[in-house]
Order: structure tokens, then C-alpha cells, then sequence
């Protein structure tokens, strides 16, 4: 797909996230054991061929920086294209309500000039999905679309996460006739926040955000015109993840723990790639019990973990009982530990002896680097 | 340009024959070891922890697979030196009046001289790549220095027992070497040689060219240029290492090593930050442990899915474990898929093998299945490929087997 570019926007929303984004934005939020969520829209393009490709950051972006590098992990350290980082246009992004902010697009206007492929793919960072990108490109062609749109039928939102979803609805050829923020269609047909469309119909929404100050893609442009502009929907039916809130995001990475997902997510012919961390195996001591388990490397495990996801140098202590969390890279757990429905953010340790354990569905977070003792939480 | 202190040669060219299956399709020091290292991250990352930025590694025997895996070096930090200094892959290579392999280790240098020269050092470090150890080479290079050395040649104590097998030096009260014995019969001392030299540059390369117009030898260090540069009565110390250090030149050596990583006591350990074994990593996902997998004592890497159980074993990135299989003390290699029912004890798995539902694999020594094969269901493997005293035909027995 050398005529196509990608564009990553940047999801506003981070206060949905609790803590977990004081330190980080949404795009670079761990994911899957050793992934940050941008590592699966950026390692889609990348399968696609697409070699063009530029991320929206919002303020809190420094994480995300480290992550990204040059993008060599991707393949994009090049002399021709590569990859880009667009600072966003919006200071005050938790009072910014759009969805796809052409504003931000707008501010990097002179990248996008630049840039001389043809079409654009825009896409989210929450997007979890392993997705054939030149599959949606025939498709846009055969249908002589002017936008197209990646849905699924019927995914599932966490109910808190309804009001945050995009509705769409279609006719049996696949044309969109109606796009919603906000309010369920009938069938539940989610929009995957995917969008492909010239270059140039783009530059021309962003001059009419310039003269009138609109600036959403979906409802001050996409919406009002499901009639004049030819928008089909590309279906897909693979593993799908939006993650737009902390408890979103606790559900889809336990799902993880069906093997079923795990070979359609990380399918060897489309790998997901990530920013490369070398560490040694994960040693399983005398002591440890393990059942139903993804790991990453570098972790030391004398205790017992069941229903877990674990990234890389994450350590348990002896007697430690670890059940349904998600421990981020380098948390410690100590002797004899409890611990119940936790995420545990980077860097975390759990003092021997501690129980925590979630009295209800939703999970206990604990933040970055917190040492974590009997009674402290 | 620039010269440097001291640059390494890496010697990798080896075929490693004693580890028959398992240098098949790749060179020695290119064999996976540990769970996701090859044997040669330990001599590539004891340079870059040593301080030393340019290493020529020379590649003879089957190098496609150790060239593609160190790159630019990049795994080591090695690009980050441009074109002065990294990592250089030194095949044999043609000239004016032809061309020639390299007939011995010392020959290997001195094929590359001019390799050598560009950096104009002052000391050059001899390795070996086939040898699993932790070691500050810079310590080394002090040492040399304060005694004025023109060669310092690394040692180790080994059991008395055992010291018949090495290269054995003999040194006075100040730790200068006065006799070289190959394999001595009966020991004088338990000082065994590493493969690890330091020399002066100058005087290497005096030596080096002498060697290779000797018709007579065969143009290797240790039985050659160790002993003249002795005869000639030349300042050669003995530094004494401690620490692990283990030649895997064999399959039982290699098996052994593997299983020290496995020893709670910590002899060989890569969860040491100080000191980091860096190895070009694999992209696979993380690893997937079933509801129904035990595992114990055991290391396991990136990619693997695990549904039976597994004891006291190394599996490598991308190993599939089926259910109601047991692996033991074994060494499953990379992309390796193991059906259901399967038991497997002492054994080394080449990469990318299939052994199918309900075989058995195990014997008395250690068995080691070739790589890329698919074994059929219900296989029994062990008796004829018995290791422990092995016999020519067992790799033909290995295919006659598996049909």
C-alpha cells in the first residue's frame, strides 16, 4: 500500500483511564503482556506496507516518545517517509469532545502537504485487532468509496463504555446510510474508528474546519454527509479490543487468556510488533504454579498465578497467591502475598504478607511505582 | 585515524564436530543455548561489558546463519560505532596470488593482519566463540600491563581429574608461564588454558608471519604459536580467572552448561543486571500457559504455548507443548512442536521439529533429535541414539528411524 499514509489520532478520553494515564497517553498504555496499545494500528500499516506514517501525541507524551524511538521496531528508521510525530493542537484535551480532531491535523498541516501518497488511513490508538489493511484498500477501490469505514457487527461494549462508541448503519451492499455518536444502531454495528479516503478530500474537510472552526471528522463532516459522499463499511471479524476506559481495558487483556484469541491476535503471518526489550526467559522455580497464564520475559516466578498477564520482569515471591491481575513490567511481589482483581501499574511493589483483594468486578489500581503495604490501600 | 587500545578476534569458523546434530546446518558458536541466546552472545557481550567497541569475528564453517544473526551488531551496541570500530565479520577471502581458507587458528589472524592493522592497536584479545562465561576483559588487560607482558593467556582451575582434557600451563611463583602441555598425561598443574589470549600486537605479528611461511605447522595457537613464543623465552604470564567457565564443545558439556542455568545456586544466571548476556530477541508474543500445564524448575521464552507439563527443562522461543505431555531435563530448540501424550527425558529437540502424538523420546545418555524433521506418531526414540558411548552410524540411524 505505497499509496496509502497513516495517520494515528489521539484519543482524548484519558481521564477514563484513572491513573493509568497520569504517566502516559492512551497510545501508550502496556498492553497484552509486552505491547502498548499504538503497537497494534502501527504494526497493522506496517504489515500493509504502508511506510508513511504519522501519530498525534497529546501533552503527556513522553512515554510515548521512549516507545516509539525512531521507530526501528517498526521497521520506520528511513531515509525515505518513516515515521512522524505531530504534537496535537489541543492544550485542554480533556474538555475536547471530538472524536477524530481534524484540528490536530490541521496544525500539522505542512507534514501532510509534504506527504505524497495519495489516500490516508486514519485510525485510533486503542484499536486492538490484527487486521489485513490492503484487504480494506481493494475494497475502498472495488466500491469506488470516497470514505470507507472498518466496523464490526455486533462487538460488545462494556456498558459504561456505550456512550463513548460510533453507530453505524448500512444497506445489505455495505453503504453507510447513517453514522452516530454515541447512540447504538440497530445490530450494533461499531465503528473500528478506521478510516480511509483520498488525500485530498481530507485537506479539504481541514479547510473548511479552517474557515467555519469544525473540526470532527465524524459529526461535523461524515455524519451530514452519509448522502452526498460514497462511505461503505469494510467488515471485520476478527479479534477486536477498543479499549476506552480502565475497566475496558482490565476485560480485553484477560481475554487474552483464550488461546483462541492469542493465535488470531498474534498471527505469525502478521506479527505485532513492539519496541524491543532484550531480557532472559522466564524461570519457573520448585514452587511455582502456573495455569492459565501470558508472560513475558524476564520474569521470576516462586509463587502460585492463575488468570494472569504478566509482562516482562515481574517477580513473585514464594507462597504468593496471584489471581485474575494484570502485572505490569518490573512489579515485585512479595512472600505470601493475596492478591484479587489488582492492576498493577510499571515498577509496583507488594510487601510480603498483603492482601488485596477486589470486593467487586471492577479492579483495584495501583499506580506507578507504589510501594504497597498491609493497610496502605 | 585514530588507534585503539586493544581490539578482540573472535574465533567462530569451527564446525564443532563433537556436537555432531546440533552444528548440522549452523556454525558452534551460532547453537542456541539458554533459552534464547546463541553461544557466541557470551564472548560478544563480555567485549561490550569490557569496554571493547571492535571485534572481527572469523566465520568459515557453515556462517550463513551466525552472519544474518550478528548483523551490524546491533544486538551488542556494535552500530554504534560506524565505521570506526563494531562489529566486522571476517570470512576467508581472495587475493592477487589466490585465495585460501584458513587452515588453523593462528592462520585465521594472519589472514587478516591488514584487518588488524587499520586499528593500529596495541594489544589484540584472542577469543574463542564457543565457550559460556562472564568475564571482565579489561581486568585481563590490566593485569598484562602491570606485568609487562608480551602475552597473558587466561586460566582456570579444573578438577585435578579432569585437567588431562585441557591445554594445561605450568607457571612459576609469579604466575609466569614456563610449559605448555596439550592434554598432558600427568598434570603438573590444574591451571587450565581458556582460549582467551592477549598479545602485543607487534609481536603477534612477527610470530603470525613466521608461522604461516613454517610449512611444517599447522598453524594453530595452542600447539604452535604458544609453544615457540615459549621456546623463544618471551614474558608470558597466566591470568588466573574465577568464576564460571564452561567449553560446550560436546553434546554432554552443552547439556550440562544448559542445566547449570537451571541450579538455584546461581553459577550461571541472566537475571544479573551488572553484567547482561544481550542476544538479538526473538518478536514472538508472550508465552501462554494453559489451565492444564504444570511447570517447574524451568525456563521458558517468548512464543511458547504450553499445555502439558514440563520439569527441569529450557524451552526456546515459539514451542508448542501439547496436552498430557511430560518434557524433563530436557532442551526443546526453537519453533519445535510437540504433540499430546509425548514424554521426553534428557533430550536436545532441533529447531523447528515435529514429534508427533504419543511418542517417547529418551534413554540412558542424551538424545538429540536433528532439527527440521517431522517424527511420525507413537515414535520411540532413545536406544539407538544413545549417546553415552556413541557410535559413527547414529545420525543414519536418526533418519533410518524416522523414515
Amino acid at each position: 500500500m505505497k499509496e496509502v499514509m497513516g495517520l494515528i489520532h489521539h484519543v482524548k478520553d484519558e481521564k477514563a483511564f484513572r491513573q493509568i494515564t497520569k504517566n502516559r497517553c492512551v497510545a501508550a498504555i502496556p498492553f497484552g503482556g509486552k505491547y502498548r496499545l499504538v503497537d497494534f494500528p502501527l504494526s497493522n500499516m506496517v504489515n500493509a506496507g504502508i511506510s508513511n506514517i504519522g501519530i498525534i501525541t497529546s501533552f503527556n507524551m513522553r512515554s510515548l516518545l521512549e516507545h516509539l524511538g525512531r521507530g526501528e521496531d517498526w521497521g520506520l528508521d528511513r531515509k525515505k517517509d518513516g515515521l512522524f510525530i505531530l504534537p496535537t493542537a489541543s492544550i485542554d484535551s480533556a474538555n475536547n469532545k471530538r472524536k477524530v480532531d481534524l484540528e490536530d491535523f490541521y496544525a500539522n498541516l505542512d507534514y501532510l502537504e509534504k506527504s505524497k501518497q495519495e489516500y490516508v488511513l486514519i485510525t485510533g490508538s486503542n484499536i486492538v485487532c490484527n487486521l489485513d489493511l490492503r484487504k480494506v484498500g481493494a475494497f475502498h477501490k472495488k466500491n469506488e468509496a470516497d470514505v470507507t469505514i472498518v466496523y464490526q457487527d455486533g462487538y460488545q461494549f462494556l456498558d459504561l463504555d456505550i456512550k463513548r462508541g460510533v453507530y453505524l448503519q448500512k444497506d445489505d451492499d455495505g453503504r453507510i446510510l447513517a453514522i452516530e455518536a454515541g447512540a447504538p444502531s440497530p445490530g450494533n454495528v461499531v465503528s473500528m474508528d478506521m478510516y480511509l479516503l483520498k488525500k485530498s478530500l481530507l485537506m479539504s474537510f481541514i479547510e473548511e474546519g479552517e474557515i467555519n472552526g469544525k473540526w470532527d471528522l465524524i459529526s461535523d463532516f461524515l455524519t451530514s454527509r452519509v448522502r452526498d459522499l460514497r462511505i461503505y463499511g469494510f467488515p471485520y471479524q476478527g479479534y477486536l479490543a477498543i479499549v476506552n476506559s480502565w475497566q475496558s481495558l482490565f476485560k480485553h487483556q484477560l481475554e487474552l487468556l483464550d488461546s483462541r484469541v492469542v493465535q488470531k491476535l498474534f498471527n505469525p503471518k502478521r506479527m505485532i510488533y513492539t519496541k524491543i526489550k532484550d531480557g532472559p526467559p522466564t524461570r519457573y522455580c520448585g514452587g511455582a504454579e502456573v495455569c492459565n497464564v501470558l508472560a513475558s520475559n524476564g520474569c521470576v516466578i516462586e509463587g502460585k498465578v492463575e488468570n494472569c498477564i504478566m509482562f516482562r520482569k515481574v517477580k513473585i515471591g514464594r507462597g504468593a497467591v496471584i489471581r485474575n491481575s494484570i502485572l505490569m513490567p518490573k512489579v515485585e511481589i512479595g512472600e505470601n502475598v493475596v492478591l484479587d482483581r489488582v492492576i498493577l501499574d510499571k515498577g509496583v511493589s507488594v510487601h510480603k504478607g498483603t492482601k488485596l483483594i477486589s470486593q467487586n468486578e471492577d479492579p483495584i489500581i495501583i499506580p506507578k511505582n507504589i510501594k504497597v503495604r498491609e493497610g496502605s490501600v | 585515524m585514530k588507534s585503539k587500545e586493544c581490539i578482540a578476534m573472535l574465533l567462530a569458523g569451527g564446525q564443532g564436530s563433537r556436537l555432531r546434530l546440533l552444528t548440522k546446518n549452523l556454525a558452534k558458536p551460532a547453537v542456541p543455548f539458554g533459552g534464547k541466546y546463541r553461544i557466541i552472545d557470551f564472548s560478544l557481550s563480555n567485549c561490550v561489558n569490557s569496554g571493547i567497541d571492535t571485534v572481527g569475528v572469523l566465520t568459515q564453517y557453515k556462517p550463513q546463519v551466525l552472519n544474518s544473526y550478528i548483523g551490524i551488531g546491533d544486538a551488542w551496541d556494535f552500530h554504534c560505532y560506524g565505521s570506526h570500530g563494531g562489529v566486522t565479520i571476517l570470512p576467508p577471502y581472495e587475493r592477487e596470488d589466490g585465495g585460501e581458507f584458513y587452515k588453523g587458528t593462528a592462520h585465521a589472524i594472519y589472514q587478516n593482519i591488514d584487518f588488524i592493522d587499520k586499528y593500529n592497536p596495541e594489544y589484540v584479545l584472542i577469543l574463542s566463540g564457543d565457550h559460556i562465561y562472564k568475564m571482565d576483559y579489561s581486568l585481563m588487560l590490566e593485569e598484562h600491563k602491570k606485568n609487562d607482558a608480551e602475552v597473558t593467556i587466561s586460566v582456570i582451575e579444573v578438577p585435578w581429574e579432569e585437567a588431562s582434557r585441557f591445554g594445561i600451563m605450568n607457571t612459576d611463583q609469579e604466575g609466569r608461564i614456563v610449559q605448555f602441555e596439550e592434554k598432558p598425561i600427568c598434570p603438573k598443574s590444574n591451571l587450565a588454558s581458556m582460549g582467551v589470549y592477549i598479545f602485543n600486537w607487534g609481536v603477534l605479528k612477527e610470530y603470525l608471519i613466521r608461522d604461516a611461511a613454517d610449512k611444517e605447522s599447522a598453524h594453530d595457537f595452542g600447539k604452535n604459536v604458544i609453544p615457540r613464543m615459549l621456546q623463544d623465552s618471551l614474558k608470558m604470564y597466566a591470568y588466573a580467572f574465577q568464576g564460571y567457565w564452561r567449553d560446550v564443545g560436546t553434546v554432554e558439556s552443552y547439556w550440562e552448561a544448559s542445566m547449570d542455568i537451571l541450579d538455584d545456586q546461581g553459577c550461571l544466571t541472566f537475571f544479573d543486571n551488572d553484567w547482561r548476556i544481550y542476544s538479538a530477541p526473538s518478536l514472538q508474543a508472550p508465552h501462554y500457559i494453559s489451565s492444564k500445564a504444570e511447570i517447574e524448575d524451568s525456563l521458558i521464552s517468548d512464543g511458547c504455548a504450553i499445555e502439558g507439563k514440563v520439569e527441569h527443562s529450557i524451552l526456546f522461543p515459539g514451542v508448542f507443548v501439547g496436552q498430557e505431555s511430560l518434557i524433563k531435563d530436557s532442551i526443546i530448540m526453537p519453533g519445535v512442536r510437540i504433540g499430546r501424550r509425548v514424554k521426553i527425558e534428557k533430550a536436545i529437540i532441533g529447531e523447528n521439529t515435529v514429534v508427533g502424538d504419543g511418542s517417547y523420546i529418551g534413554a540412558d545418555g542424551i538424545t538429540v533429535i536433528e532439527d527440521s524433521i517431522t517424527m511420525p506418531e507413537n515414535a520411540q526414540v532413545g536406544r539407538l541414539l544413545r549417546l553415552k558411548k556413541k557410535t559413527k552410524e547414529e545420525e543414519e540411524d536418526v533418519k533410518e528411524l524416522l523414515g
